[in-house]
């Protein structure tokens, strides 16, 4: 991941908010979906998102779902009802702290 | 778009699996992101051969994949650990140690104090041989399937194993009649553990035979 410092705490937020948007997703689905959205400036790495997903997993939040894809398995994820509550939260707690920095750095523009 | 064809797909599955990712579970995942990322590099113009492209991502990202193996086996630690605790602490957790002590403090009145003391020596050694027997049938004879959570209850139990003969080890020489009552209660505790290994194991073997029972994972 780019700037890795300071997107690793942001990493449960952006699958949560993937998946609130998109129903269900692979892992390689999800990495690409976010070198697009953010023009290739945020990588997230296999070694970062899978790890990440079976936490959310093992937390209640997100759902899994095997299916049979082009001669091969997926894994896919989808989120639970207390995975969808966590995204909003979560989202909120965001916004929040994007808002505070804003204010840290360029209050004339907060 | 050209997809992958199940040679390639066997070709990866077995890479990763001697490359260490034993764990179908975990494996799967990581087959399924290789092979989507050989398959967009082809669909970007990359014309060469499987076997080029393949060997290519694997120099790019194999210390990542296999990081990332590392941090799912923790993973599936935490989960035993969490699963184990749970049922300890459960009501059936508690009856379950309360009962086991009741029958060894029954059998310490009914036998003399040193065949009593023996048999109990002797029943962690022989829950181990039993949790062994288990785990070489299912792998060995029964040929089924790994799964990290199921595999990793194993290591488990050898943990709490070395941990109970070190303290046995540590403390048999002080050990007399006077002090039954602790051993009682460390033979109970390593028994409720042992059992709730057991219950753990059978759910999470359960967990993935529910998860996977349409698709043939090796």
């Amino acid at each position: 991941m780019s700037n890795s410092k300071l997107y690793k705490g942001s990493l449960n937020t952006i699958i949560l908010k993937l998946l609130s948007e998109n129903g269900k997703m692979y892992g390689y689905e999800i990495t690409q979906k976010v070198k697009d959205l953010t023009k290739g400036e945020l990588n997230i790495t296999e070694g970062a998102l899978y790890p990440a997903l079976h936490k959310l997993e093992a937390e209640g939040l997100l759902d899994v779902e095997i299916a049979k894809v082009d001669n091969r398995l997926r894994k896919y994820y989808k989120l639970t009802e207390s995975g969808t509550k966590e995204t909003v939260s979560k989202l909120q707690e965001l916004a929040e702290y994007i808002k505070t920095m804003q204010n840290l750095v360029n209050p004339k523009l907060a | 778009m050209k997809k992958l064809t199940e040679e390639n797909i066997r070709f990866i599955d077995r890479y990763l699996d001697n490359s260490d990712v034993v764990y179908a579970d975990i494996r799967t995942e990581m087959v399924d992101h290789v092979a989507s990322e050989i398959e967009e590099r082809i669909k970007k113009g990359d014309t060469r051969d499987f076997y080029f492209i393949f060997k290519d991502f694997m120099l790019e990202h194999k210390a990542r994949l296999l990081g990332s193996n590392r941090k799912f086996i923790k993973l599936a630690d935490k989960k035993i650990a969490k699963a184990i605790f749970k049922d300890l602490a459960s009501v059936k957790g508690i009856l379950s140690f309360t009962v086991l002590c009741i029958l060894f403090y029954v059998g310490y009145n009914v036998l003399d104090y040193k065949t009593f003391k023996s048999i109990l020596y002797v029943v962690p050694l022989v829950m181990l041989l039993f949790f062994g027997l288990i785990y070489w049938i299912a792998l060995k004879r029964l040929k089924l399937n790994r799964f990290s959570a199921v595999e990793r209850i194993g290591f488990t139990f050898m943990v709490i194993f070395q941990v109970f003969t070190f303290v046995f080890n540590i403390t048999r020489s002080g050990l007399d009649q006077s002090n039954v009552l602790y051993l009682i209660l460390i033979m109970g505790l390593f028994s409720v553990l042992t059992l709730s290994l057991f219950k753990v194991t059978f759910s999470m073997a359960k967990f993935y035979k529910k998860r996977f029972k349409n698709f043939n994972v090796s």
